[in-house]
């Protein structure tokens, strides 16, 4: 009996060691890693991480006023948005993290939705989209530099379909999704 | 010849008994005080973690913790009211327990220069115990850290641990909710609307 106790709990474990590994191994499609940042000695910081779980406990408020705003929450994976203010101190780390996340997402295969860049020293804003066929979105990256004063990093993983986007920048405040006229055409600005 | 067999009658020992008896109710109002006064261990590691990065000079205004048997006992209680608010109603039924500490600053703030390794040092030892930050803050003084249990990331939130700090007070929470009562809650509050703008 303790023999075939022994027997199930080890397969179990098994089980849930590579269901874990496997988990942790394949992130959703639109997911991206923006790595590790961490707060400078000065200026503002600001990190937030949505899992699932808490994004569809977040649509639970939304369902009777917001339907449209709790539908596109219900179908969110991770919502990861990083706002870091720039000083001497990390201006040049960050920027070159932002160039650098942008250069991959490129590389990727990512489809660039939005390319805004006020010249001298105005906004640059890149939004990347991953696609699946023409219906649906996996993931969304937005890229700010806000002149050199801020950074922002969103990136969002989900099943959006493109006309949420208006109803996801909009709930979320996310002023560049704002920009986003989804008929597949770049903006670029100067 | 022999001695006659004396059947001893076995002797009971009812004083202990009698004392125990007495005392129990004291041991467990010790127990309940000592409980109610003290951070659950979640809460003090976070507590003694966010200290020990922005300088010792902390000195504790209030603390208490209440567990399911008190909030239950207050729950029963208050449904015999009929004047209480359903606010009041609705939190006691959506909160299972809550481990608040409030604390005030000695002199000046000691470590505010080095709040990537408060982030970096607070998250690894609440990743040890089970939790993800989802929202760190930090702008001029103020840092905000909200942890999550990193089990249930896929299923509704039961728990939250928090930590509120600037360079006069620091507030540390953790509380266990019942996720569908708190989103109610938080929906009549919020009038339907999502409390998140990012």
């Amino acid at each position: 009996m303790n023999r075939i106790l022994r027997t199930s709990a080890a397969f179990a474990a098994l089980i849930l060691a590579s269901a874990a590994a496997s988990s942790a191994a394949d992130p959703a499609p639109g997911y991206v890693d923006f790595g590790r940042i961490v707060p400078s000695t000065e200026g503002k910081f600001v990190e937030v991480n949505l899992s699932e779980g808490l994004l569809k406990f977040g649509s639970m408020f939304a369902s009777k006023q917001e339907p449209q705003a709790a539908d596109v929450l219900r179908h969110l994976k991770h919502v990861r948005v990083n706002v870091v203010e720039l000083s001497d101190a990390n201006r040049s780390q960050i920027i070159e993290r932002v160039k650098t996340v942008r250069q991959e997402l490129e590389t990727a295969g990512w489809t660039q939705i939005v390319n805004v860049r006020e010249q001298p020293k105005g906004d640059d804003v890149q939004i990347y989209a991953k696609m699946r066929g023409a219906e649906a979105i996996e993931g969304l990256v937005v890229t700010v530099i806000d002149g050199n004063h801020e950074v922002v990093l969103v990136n969002i993983v989900g099943d959006i379909k493109p006309e949420q986007i208006a109803t996801l920048a909009e709930r979320f405040n996310i002023d560049p999704l704002k920009r986003v006229d989804f008929a597949g055409t770049k903006h670029s600005g100067t | 010849m022999n001695a006659p067999a004396t059947a001893s009658r076995p002797r009971h020992r009812i004083w202990p008994w009698i004392l125990g008896l007495i005392l129990t109710p004291f041991v467990m109002l010790g127990v309940l005080i000592a409980g109610a006064i003290h951070l659950n261990s979640d809460a003090a590691a976070l507590r003694r973690q966010v200290m020990a990065a922005t300088g010792n000079n902390w000195h504790t205004k209030v603390q208490f913790s209440v567990g399911p048997v008190l909030l239950g006992a207050a729950r029963t209680g208050v449904s015999f009211i009929h004047d209480v608010p359903p606010e009041v109603r609705e939190v006691l039924r959506a909160v299972r327990s809550a481990s608040v500490g409030v604390y005030a600053r000695r002199g000046a703030m000691d470590g505010g220069g080095r709040r990537a390794e408060l982030f970096a040092a607070t998250d690894r030892m609440m990743a040890r115990r089970g939790w993800t930050r989802i929202v760190g803050v930090a702008d001029t003084g103020d840092i905000v850290l909200i942890y999550l249990p990193t089990q249930s990331e896929d299923l509704q939130p039961s728990r939250v641990c928090l930590a509120v700090c600037n360079d006069r007070e620091l507030v540390v929470v953790a509380a266990g909710f019942e996720a569908n009562a708190l989103a109610g809650l938080i929906a009549r509050e919020m009038d339907g609307r999502l409390p998140v703008k990012l």
